[in-house]
């Protein structure tokens, strides 16, 4: 069984979907965890769309997608709870999802955090360490670590293993409310077998980043990594399915 | 069966590999599917004196005949013309970002003149890694594709195959020159190579794994899982590779 943790699906090209099906089928996996399709700064209608959407893959193919849901903490706090009353509490998504408006220090992503708590959802939250390109108030591991701190009833997700990297993983080491995806940059060689040595296989999850990135390549670097085949197992499908408490 | 244009063999300080022999690296490559492989010295990127890197690789390799040695040269040293008097070449490695030296510098024009007198065709090291990723206080960018471009037109009788090239910059590459070939190593997109099809012919893409940075399997499994017909994949795996380098 193989669960993609983090997929954006593209919301207005139900072709391009039906193709990531069939690709996915062919890869083996099996569920798919859509964190939605927004612009960097989204507005409260952006994110009520993009949630609309992936609540809406869900229900089209309940036995493939996941979903969780995408919000911006810099929107009001009465906002933020209405969207997750309407998509988690009386919706069919899974978790939230936070990116780069906010850093995971900002105090606004207390509540949130909370909330997921009480409601026994993850977060997925994105994190680089960014050498070029970092945007403003993007998050690193270091700030995931913060944030883990603060909430330790709260399970995090954090983004991208590869461009952690082995700082990174050292920043979260001593958090075990804090998970990793495998997703992001190039699959470069390593990093999974220090995560898995540093972590355990049991805080580590399969994650392609699709649609900009290919199911083949990312799985390749599961595949590839000098692991065994039970912490292989537990990367590819094994913890998503106990963190999302999918059947 | 595979031929691999894009492998490495040697040390790395910000990455560990666990093939620290020629035969283990034959043996890594050779269970991903590859029977040959362009190999480079990792040494000669940060040595100053990359001929010495290059002697080094030839003597390590020498058990292991599927491993096919490339030179790295640098033609802003002195002894860049001794480096290249090796008979059987079968193409030589320029790393311009980590040599210091810019693609329009006239130091290339007899280097260039001499590789089109042996008909010797020329790889260039567009990254090694991720520029996002990179140690903090050893930033290199990668090489400008548009300087490519330029030079590739300027001594379009010679082949030059671009390592680690992004999609975008593969694209420009091929469509604006008539001379270079990208592989495949840090391509990559929903539907890799379909994808980049659409753009560019089957011709001109090469398969490279940048083996042992990358996980291998990432590349193979980009390469089998595309659904291309035999030929594109035939080129692509092997043909290519076989004809411009006369394997």
């Amino acid at each position: 069984m193989i669960i993609d943790i983090h997929a954006h699906l593209p919301a207005k090209d139900r072709g391009i979907v039906d193709k990531i099906l069939d690709e996915s089928r062919r890869a083996g996996i099996s569920r798919i965890c859509n964190l939605g399709d927004w612009p960097y700064g989204a507005t409260q209608k952006q994110v009520v769309s993009a949630n609309n959407h992936t609540m809406r893959f869900v229900r089209w193919r309940p036995d493939v997608f996941v979903g969780f849901c995408f919000l911006n903490p810099n929107h009001a706090k009465s906002f933020i709870f209405r969207e997750i009353t309407r998509c988690v509490e009386n919706g069919n998504l899974k978790g939230i999802k936070l990116e780069v408006e906010t850093n995971a220090r900002s105090k606004r992503l207390d509540p949130i955090m909370e909330a997921c708590a009480r409601l026994n959802i993850p977060v997925l939250h994105h994190a680089w360490y960014k050498t070029v390109g970092k945007v403003l108030n993007e998050s690193t591991p270091a700030d995931i670590a913060d944030l883990a701190g603060r909430h330790p009833n709260t399970k995090i997700i954090m983004a991208h293993l590869t461009a952690a990297g082995i700082r990174g993983v050292l920043d979260i080491q001593s958090y075990p409310n804090v998970y990793v995806d495998t997703s992001g940059s190039q699959p470069f060689s390593g990093i999974i077998e220090y995560a898995v040595a540093a972590l355990g296989a049991q805080r580590i999850l399969y994650g392609s980043d699709i649609i900009g990135r290919d199911f083949s390549c990312q799985l390749g670097r599961v595949y590839g990594a000098n692991i065994n085949r039970h912490d292989r197992d537990l990367i590819l499908g094994i913890n998503a399915k106990k963190l999302l408490r999918l059947p | 069966m595979i031929i691999d244009v894009n492998t490495s063999f040697g040390r790395w300080p910000f990455q560990k590999f666990d093939v620290n022999s020629a035969q283990a690296m034959a043996k890594r490559l050779n269970s991903a599917g590859i029977t040959k492989a362009l190999i480079s010295s990792m040494d000669g990127i940060l040595y100053p004196d990359p001929s010495v890197c290059n002697a080094e690789l030839v003597k390590t390799i020498k058990p292991t005949p599927e491993l096919i040695p490339v030179p790295t040269i640098n033609p802003g040293l002195a002894n860049w013309r001794k480096a290249m008097e090796t008979s059987g070449i079968k193409a030589i490695k320029i790393i311009p970002n980590y040599h210091n030296y810019s693609l329009i510098d006239p130091l290339l024009v007899p280097f260039m003149r001499i590789l089109a007198s042996k008909r010797i065709p020329l790889m260039i090291q567009m990254r090694i890694d991720d520029e996002r990723n990179q140690y903090p206080l050893m930033k290199i960018p990668g090489v400008d594709w548009r300087a490519v471009v330029q030079f590739a037109n300027a001594f379009h009788e010679t082949p030059v195959v671009c390592l680690c090239v992004y999609r975008s910059e593969a694209v420009e590459l091929v469509q604006k020159t008539r001379n270079v070939h990208v592989d495949i190593s840090f391509i990559e997109f929903f539907q890799t190579l379909p994808t980049l099809l659409r753009s560019i012919p089957p011709d001109r893409i090469l398969f490279g794994s940048h083996t042992p940075f990358l996980y291998t399997e990432s590349a193979v499994m980009k390469l089998k899982s595309a659904q291309m017909k035999a030929k594109p994949y035939k080129a692509i795996a092997c043909a290519n590779a076989r004809r411009l380098f006369n394997i």
